[in-house]
């Protein structure tokens, strides 16, 4: 009875969650090159990063731009584990979880008092201190970096495989489950706190919400979420340096395709990452002859979206916008005729 | 009935500012209380010191027998305490439903339940029309009812009210009035500030009158009213206002 009454409830989000899971299952199997897997590999990841920036930042209204860091410690304990101890990525994922929550706390306990803009400044200043530690820790490669390559670990225990489409189900998977997180949140107590505190800060408070408990422990999600992220790219890199993992590129990436996609929204980081990072990596190989020209086509993206979909590209999706789109369209036609 | 709610010598500086000076008085609970006064004369500040919005200079805050004076505004909110904002702070991005959810979940941890209390909550501050609207598609009269609804929704034994008629005409306010009378008549204690003064005459059962941070008195409506210094306050000293 009440699995009926709460399928009826999210009838819609899991009728859509059912038919993007199998075409993405199924249609991977026909895709032969080795390119296009990587790109698909590459689309979860990042979704699986916007979406836990999407907590953070889309549901709590908490801008962070300094998610690169718990992609880092995501990506680290999964290196350092595998390199030192050959650890099962299974296993070693969860501590990054562990590690990248208990850091949120400590420095989103005094960074969660700033508001706007002092928090997204705060954040960035805090993933550049990252990166120059990280540049000069010899324990974990400094600068040059760690590799961690075993081929004879089995390889369902190392995630090192001869071909892409395991590893490509694996990432999948993760990302089926933060999409089902992200829409738990929501429809939850807490999701709707966070809206509140996103709202407005200070009739949430007079509301009776702990604006600085709730703040926090959307943080922590957040991070963990964007930590898993991490462990999954570094295993599927096998390969993890800081100047790969913490320019500020990437902490502006993962804001990117969840502003893109539609921020607060569960399938808004889904869409993002798909459309930005399938874009990105086609225009760099196309335009192998210019390099940079790719970013050059992606900003233009970005300013197009920014100008014309404010709410991201999911609000093509909503029936409504596209009428209002035609609409204001026949109208300008029938000004100018 | 004892006093629901009492400000002992609550004093408030802003920097040299006095905005307070030794303030006192009780709410009894089940009363109208008004709060009258001047522009500037600290009224809201007043406010904001009883529902903790900040802290106070000296002096306490006794709500329901428990001294509040250090407690957060979430947290006496949990107590029994809600409020409104003479601006409305609506959630903009939400929908009217969804705002007053959000007062309704401070005492209910079921989503579910949150919508049911929600929804009577609506009816009854007449915003059910608007339950699926966004907030910000609200006038200001339909703002400060969604207002007094999600703190309602969050089962007070006190409601702080501020300026809930400023701006209204007649017929709103006559509405507005009945509203205060109806959530009154279900035992919530009402302590409200209120410029115009038809309405505090005509709803609450003791007036205090604030000018320039200090109290200057308080009574009943008729009391207040024949007072020759309130009338010297809330029109200037110099004029004869007719009333020798």
């Amino acid at each position: 009875m009440k699995l009926r009454a709460s399928y009826n409830r999210h009838r819609e989000f899991l009728t859509t969650f059912m038919i993007v899971m199998a075409v993405l299952i199924i249609v991977p199997m026909f895709i032969m090159r080795e390119f296009a897997m990587n790109v698909l590999i590459l689309c979860t990841i990042w979704s699986i990063m916007g979406i836990g920036w999407n907590i953070i930042g889309g549901y709590a209204g908490q801008i962070s731009n300094g998610h690169a860091l718990f992609y880092a410690i995501g990506a680290y304990v999964g290196a350092m584990t595998m390199k030192w101890f050959q650890m099962t990525p299974w296993i070693s994922m969860w501590i990054g979880v562990l590690l990248s929550m208990v850091i949120a706390f400590v420095i989103g306990t005094p960074l969660l008092r700033l508001r706007d803009h002092y928090f997204a400044i705060s954040t960035m200043a805090l993933v550049e201190c990252t990166r120059i530690i990280f540049l000069n820790w010899k324990l974990i490669g400094a600068a040059t970096g760690v590799s961690f390559f075993y081929k004879k670990l089995p390889t369902w225990y190392s995630w090192q495989f001869a071909n892409k489409h395991p590893f490509y189900y694996i990432s999948l998977g993760f990302m089926a489950l933060c999409i089902i997180l992200t829409k738990a949140i929501e429809s939850s107590k807490f999701g709707y706190y966070c809206r509140a505190i996103k709202a407005n800060q200070e009739s949430a408070e007079s509301s009776g919400i702990d604006a600085a408990k709730y703040k926090r422990r959307a943080y922590m999600i957040s991070a963990a979420v964007v930590s898993v992220g991490g462990a999954l790219h570094a295993q599927y890199l096998q390969y993890i340096d800081p100047a790969v993992l913490l320019p500020l590129s990437n902490s502006m990436l993962i804001v990117l395709v969840c502003v893109m996609g539609g921020v607060g929204t569960v399938w808004g980081p889904v869409l993002g990452a798909f459309l930005m990072i399938t874009i990105n990596e086609y225009a760099r190989s196309f335009f192998v002859q210019f390099s940079g020209l790719n970013l050059v086509i992606y900003g233009i993206l970005v300013i197009f979206i920014v100008l014309f979909l404010p709410k991201g590209l999911i609000s093509l999706v909503k029936k409504d916008t596209l009428i209002n789109i035609s609409r204001k369209l026949m109208k300008k036609l029938r000004a100018t005729s | 009935m004892g006093a629901l709610l009492e400000v002992r010598n609550a004093t408030k500086y802003f920097g040299g500012l006095k905005a307070n000076e030794d303030i006192s008085f009780e709410a009894e609970a089940g009363s109208i209380v008004g709060i009258v006064g001047p522009n500037g004369a600290g009224k809201t500040t007043l406010f904001n010191s009883i529902s903790r919005t900040h802290p106070l200079t000296s002096g306490q805050i006794i709500f329901n027998g428990e001294d509040v004076t250090k407690r957060k505004p979430f947290e006496v909110c949990k107590l029994g305490m809600g409020r409104t904002y003479q601006i409305p702070q609506a959630m903009e991005d939400m929908t009217t439903l969804e705002n007053i959810m959000v007062g309704a979940l401070c005492h209910r941890s079921s989503v579910k339940a949150a919508e049911e209390r929600a929804k009577e909550i609506s009816e009854f501050c007449d915003l059910s029309e608007f339950n699926n609207a966004t907030a910000s598609s609200l006038n200001v009269m339909q703002k400060k009812r969604l207002e007094i609804a999600r703190a309602l929704a969050g089962d007070p034994k006190l409601l702080l009210l501020d300026e809930t008629m400023a701006g209204l005409n007649g017929i709103e306010r006559t509405n507005a009035i009945n509203l205060i009378r109806k959530i009154n008549a279900n035992g919530i204690t009402i302590l409200m500030i209120e410029h115009v003064m038809k309405v505090v005459m005509s709803v609450s059962e003791k007036v205090v009158v604030i000018v320039s941070g200090r109290k200057l008195m308080e009574g009943n409506p008729n009391e207040v009213t024949s007072n020759p210094e309130v009338i010297n306050a809330y029109l200037g000293g110099g004029h004869n206002a007719g009333c020798q």
